[in-house]
This record gives structure tokens, C-alpha cells and sequence, in this order.
């Protein structure tokens, strides 16, 4: 999708740095909406994703294995 | 200090932080840079840049212990290190992803909204105490206005395990029997025997002893701006490693929307 967002700019004339700026721009709204929305619900509904770190020993040359 | 309108600073800045002199040296608060601080820590000249004040060697290790101990977990699951590991699954670059990790340190029921609050209590309360006002009170009043007392409680687990080790540390060199640290610890001992059951979290202790140490509340505040950073590049790099977009991707089916319809044109 960035890709697509960043061809349409560059069709429409946009040189790399104003589209950029302007996608940033452009993300905010949705980004609020997400943020707003995630703080209605509180703290305890923030996702902590308690059991997904899973710790892995790293060997003494400080490679990892499982 | 009196007002003086915007053209007084049109091209003078008059600063008694320093400066650079190109080819030259440095002035820092005064000293040069280069003669003064060279063989020092880092978190001495931080804490000199804050304050203005030369602080002991003692005082330097126990911020900076605090750093090492309270603030620098390296687990992405914690809200701001995500957003350190979120920049490097989307492949942003190292210094915004502490740049935005930091930002988002400033939250209101971690980090930076308590630390400020626990400081700003510890050392009114003190005040108010030795004014001659009844602690319990004192507590009692603020749990009722706020809904909970800063420095106090914890939400994932009421237990903290960074307290013994940073107090260890601070006895160690001397630094643990402040009055802001007893009274941080009388508060917890009252919350216990009476009916709150909020234990004191690391926000409470560091703040006293930073109160301890004649850090102001804003000092304070800036001094524990990047205490997150050892925490966060773990975070960023390892999500690095991994494929991009890899860090906790969650498929569209889980997302359950309960907004308006989609829109038809």
C-alpha cells in the first residue's frame, strides 16, 4: 500500500520529500481515530501479549539456539 | 525577571549553558568541557547539565544505578519499548524509534506522568507534615481527589521487584535514609494497615531519593526523560533481525469492527 500511496504522489507531481511529508500528514487521522479509540477503553484493555515472549539462550560465541 | 519584548533576542541569545568555539573548546555551564568532564561519566555531566550543580560520586551512581535497574528492560511487550520494536519491524531508523518511544514515555499511568506526580507528592506531603498536618489525612484526601496515589500501586503485579535492589544500592552508598524515602516507606506501611492495599511501586522510591538528593520536581522530570534508552535498542534491534512487519502481527480476521458500515458512494 505505501508503494502504491508513493506512486500515486509521484504521478500527481510530488517530488520524494513532499510525499513523504504529505503521507505522514495524510496517516495522522487514522492514527488519532486508533489512539482515541485505545484510550477509551483504559489501561486494562491495552494487548500485553503476556505469553508470547519466549526467552532463547544465546551460547557462550553468542550465537542463539532454542 | 522582567519582560522584554521579542526584538531584544533578535540575533542575542545571552546563555549561561556555554557554547562551542570552533577549533577551540567547549564551555559547559561555565567549565571546559574537554579539561573537566573527559575522564567523567556520562550521567554526570547529564545530571551537571540539569542542575547546574556538581553532584558526589555517590549520588552520580545511585541516578544512575536507578537507570540501570528501574528503566532499562529490555521486553518489547512493554508499551513504550513496542513502539521502539514497532519502528524496527517497519524498518524506521534507530533514532526515530527512540525518538518515539521516548515521546510516548510521558504516559499518564507509566513513566514520566507518575514519576513527576510521585516527586511533586513526596515532597509536599513531607512539607505538609512538618507544618504539623496528619499524614493519614494527608493520604486519605488524595486517594479520594486522584483515585489512587502516585508512586503507589502497580497494574500488571502489585509487588515491585526493583525496590530491594535499588535500595541495596542506595545503602551501599549511603544515600537510603533520606527523609523522602522514610516517608515513602511510613506511606506504604499506612496504605497496608489500613484498607487500601496499594504497595509502593519504583516511581515513589526513586523520586524520594532524588528528593533526598535536592533534585526539584522538574529536574527530576528531566533527568528520567531518557532513562528508557538501554531498554529500547534491544527492542528496535532485535526486530531488526526478524522478517519486516514480523514483530506481533495480528491477521485481519482478529481485528473484529464494530464501527459504522462501509460507505457506499
Amino acid at each position: 500500500m505505501v508503494g502504491v500511496v508513493g506512486a500515486a504522489l509521484r504521478s500527481l507531481g510530488f517530488d520524494s520529500q513532499q510525499g513523504e511529508l504529505l503521507y505522514l500528514i495524510l496517516r495522522l487521522p487514522g492514527a488519532a481515530a486508533h489512539a482515541l479509540e485505545q484510550r477509551s477503553l483504559g489501561w486494562r484493555k491495552y494487548p500485553f501479549f503476556k505469553d508470547a515472549i519466549k526467552v532463547q539462550k544465546e551460547d557462550e560465541a553468542g550465537t542463539q539456539h532454542g | 525577571m522582567a519582560d522584554r519584548s521579542l526584538e531584544a533576542y533578535e540575533d542575542n541569545w545571552e546563555t549561561r549553558m556555554g557554547a562551542w568555539f570552533p577549533g577551540e573548546r567547549v564551555l559547559y555551564r561555565g567549565k571546559d568541557l574537554f579539561e573537566t568532564f573527559a575522564h567523567a561519566s556520562w550521567m554526570r555531566l547529564l545530571l551537571f547539565g540539569i542542575t547546574g550543580r556538581e553532584l558526589s560520586d555517590a549520588q552520580v551512581k545511585l541516578f544512575e544505578g536507578c537507570w540501570n535497574i528501574a528503566t532499562s528492560f529490555p521486553d518489547p511487550r512493554i508499551w513504550n519499548n513496542r513502539v521502539a520494536a514497532l519502528a524496527g519491524t517497519a524498518r524506521s531508523t534507530a533514532g526515530l524509534a527512540i525518538a518515539a518511544a521516548t515521546a510516548v514515555s510521558e504516559a499518564s499511568i507509566y513513566g514520566r506522568g507518575p514519576d513527576l506526580r510521585a516527586i511533586t507528592f513526596l515532597i509536599d506531603t513531607r512539607h505538609s507534615v512538618s507544618q504539623g498536618a496528619d499524614l493519614e489525612t494527608l493520604v486519605e484526601t488524595k486517594i479520594r481527589d486522584e483515585r489512587g496515589l502516585p508512586g503507589y500501586g502497580r497494574p500488571v503485579i502489585n509487588r515491585d521487584e526493583r525496590i530491594p535492589p535499588i535500595m541495596a544500592l542506595a545503602n551501599e552508598l549511603d544515600l537510603g535514609a533520606g527523609p523522602h524515602v522514610a516517608l515513602a516507606f511510613e506511606i506504604e506501611e499506612l496504605l497496608l494497615r489500613k484498607r487500601w492495599r496499594l504497595r509502593m511501586n519504583v516511581a515513589a522510591l526513586v523520586a524520594a531519593l532524588a528528593a533526598d538528593q535536592g533534585l526539584t520536581p522538574h529536574e527530576y522530570y528531566c533527568y528520567t526523560i531518557l532513562s528508557f534508552s538501554a531498554g529500547f535498542f534491544p527492542c528496535y534491534l532485535e526486530a531488526l533481525e526478524k522478517p519486516p512487519g514480523g514483530f506481533l502481527p495480528l491477521r485481519v480476521d482478529r481485528v473484529v469492527y464494530q464501527g459504522v458500515p462501509r460507505r457506499r458512494w
